[in-house]
């Protein structure tokens, strides 16, 4: 069963399945928002300047992000650039 | 197969799969939209009202025209809205907090007889295009669709770059990538501007829930006031004064700020002591900055025309300025037929550009079953009924709006139920009949029957016939019928050239 779950994880596949493109979009989804709220964050100004340039560019990133995951060797490494990413851009947005 | 080679082949089946969840929805959000880029003549033709032409040698007398519309309206006397006529509305419209309108013809200060008249057509083609005509979810899937517009585009420019160009393509390979290159500026500016409206406006609660760190969920109250500053409560006073004449007033506002193109009027406080008369509009020399969003404004004194507020560009916030020009292609507020033609032509390329993108998908699963006698693909007759029977039925809506009587009880709905109807019986012709081109020659025939019935019902109901409104130039109007009857007879002769 172990077996069965570590090469799942960790075989390369020749094309994308459901899992590694739902995965994809959920992440991509998740570090965008994140990177723009960090951002937004960081910005200096009144509520309209921190939050509408931040919102306007996270289609974009979503996007980036997207393919940043979906380029990924197995599913361990599509789940690992999410999860350290994601820690990542957490800890910056407790920090500030 | 090498890593990168593997990494192109993840994206193209990315850009496969999201295309066909994509291609549904932003082919119906162009299509509908490249209709209702239109809406202003669009909306002339559908309402019986605005079918008059200008009069030679007559201006509009605005003070005559505002006092007899104030006195239908039961004469407020604050929050008065006066939108000058325009491209947009050949009438002037006079209203209270947006309440109850009053319509003026400009030539002859008549009160224009507006029952029945809910601009339809416009309005339910624009609430198709947003999405909005499917409940609570509906925008939100149109912004998801133009999320994966994004993705699509850049991944589409991604896979051409790296691509080795090959002589022998494929058609529909071939004019989906060109016509998309050719358009990428294009359809990268409407995606995005989709996607914010459609997408981040309904998940904005995680910026506003970080900036006020938990306190407050609804974006639109921390930035609502700053972009769109409410007007200052006056304190009232119970005195009546004489106010300027509207028109001495509108000349003063011209004489002050002339390259300020008025579009609307408002007045507070009325024949008071602080009554305000504030001009609305863009800048002649700077309309990307002052869209929608972003107007400039004269705020004069109705009592004595002192200037109390020039807004000059420098003094907006520059949010509002990044949105006038981020709204601007999106939305065309201010410009004329030569642009909004110029969009048709784009709109018309992008929707084909789309329907090659689903044909590449749909060759392959025909190559792939092209043995089996009794192959059937449902996402195909779904396309089929997006891309092609959407014509016919938009066409027997815009005939059934003539056809039934203006009275009858929960009209609207009956056209909107009707449309649907129309729209699910060529879903099961697509299916019924196998051949695809002979669904394709009848759509296009019913679309022909449809516009010419349309353009002649349209005569008989407001006894404007195309040769009417041709002779008294009523040139908006005009047009529309011509269009409609050169867009059927298009349709017809792609249907006798194929049958």
């Amino acid at each position: 069963m172990l077996e069965k779950l570590k090469s799942y994880f960790y075989e390369p596949k020749s094309k994308i399945g459901w899992v590694h493109g739902s995965l994809s979009c959920i992440g991509a989804l998740l570090l965008a928002f994140l990177t723009t709220m960090l951002v937004s964050k960081l910005i200096v100004g009144d509520y309209a300047i921190k939050i509408v340039p931040s919102m306007i560019f996270t289609p974009i990133l979503i996007s980036f992000y997207g393919i940043w995951i979906l380029f990924s060797r197995n599913l361990m490494k599509s789940l690992l650039k999410i999860l350290l990413s994601a820690f990542v851009l957490i800890f910056l947005l407790r920090v500030f | 197969m090498s890593l990168n080679g593997k990494y192109l082949n993840y994206l193209r089946r990315a850009h496969t799969i999201i295309g066909l969840f994509a291609v549904f929805f932003f082919f119906i959000a162009t299509y509908f939209g490249t209709i209702t880029i239109f809406a202003p003549y669009i909306n002339s033709w559908q309402n019986p009202s605005r079918h008059f032409s200008k009069i030679e040698d007559k201006e509009l007398n605005l003070d005559a025209a505002i006092y007899k519309a104030l006195e239908k309206l039961g004469n407020p006397n604050d929050h008065i809205e006066i939108v000058l006529p325009s491209f947009r509305d050949k009438a002037l419209s006079v209203s209270q907090k947006s309440v109850k309108k009053v319509y003026i013809n400009p030539y002859t200060n008549e009160i224009l007889n507006t029952k029945n008249e809910t601009h339809l057509i416009t309005h339910f083609f624009n609430e198709i295009h947003e999405g909005e005509n499917i409940a609570i979810i509906g925008r939100l899937l149109m912004g998801i669709a133009s999320v994966c517009i994004i993705f699509l585009t850049i991944s589409g420019f991604y896979l051409w770059l790296t691509k080795k160009k090959s002589k022998n393509q494929k058609f529909w390979f071939k004019w989906h990538k060109n016509l998309s290159l050719v358009l990428f500026p294009y359809i990268f500016a409407f995606s995005l501007t989709g996607s914010f409206m459609g997408f981040m406006l309904n998940i904005s609660s995680p910026f506003a829930y970080i900036q006020t760190d938990g306190n407050e969920l609804n974006m639109k109250k921390l930035v609502g006031p700053i972009i769109f500053p409410k007007h200052k409560n006056m304190k009232k006073t119970e005195q009546t004064f004489d106010m300027l004449e509207y028109s001495k007033l509108l000349t003063k506002a011209k004489k002050i700020y002339p390259n300020l193109e008025i579009k609307k009027i408002m007045l507070y406080h009325w024949f008071e002591k602080n009554a305000q008369i504030v001009f609305l509009g863009y800048l002649a020399d700077n309309r990307i900055l002052t869209g929608n969003i972003n107007r400039m404004k004269l705020t004069l004194s109705g009592l004595d025309g002192n200037i109390i507020e020039k807004q000059e560009l420098s003094q907006a916030h520059i949010v509002n300025k990044f949105l006038s020009a981020f709204y601007i292609l999106h939305f065309l507020p201010d410009e004329g037929l030569v642009v909004r033609l110029i969009y048709l032509v784009l709109g018309v390329i992008f929707a084909f550009s789309l329907a090659f993108g689903f044909l590449i998908w749909v060759d392959k699963k025909t190559l792939k079953h092209k043995n089996e006698k009794n192959h059937y693909n449902i996402i195909s007759k779904l396309g089929i009924v997006t891309m092609i029977g959407i014509i016919p039925t938009s066409s027997f809506f815009i005939c059934l709006y003539w056809l039934l009587p203006f009275e009858i009880y929960e009209r609207d709905n009956l056209l909107i139920g009707s449309f649907y109807f129309f729209w699910a019986f060529t879903l099961y012709y697509s299916i019924y009949r196998k051949n695809t081109l002979a669904v394709i020659n009848l759509f296009m025939i019913l679309n022909f029957v449809f516009l010419v019935l349309a353009v002649l019902l349209h005569g008989f109901k407001t006894e404007f016939f195309i040769w009417d409104s041709f002779a008294q130039n009523i040139n908006d109007v005009f047009w529309v019928d011509f269009s409609f009857l050169i867009f059927g007879v298009f349709s017809l002769i792609f249907a006798l050239k194929t049958s």
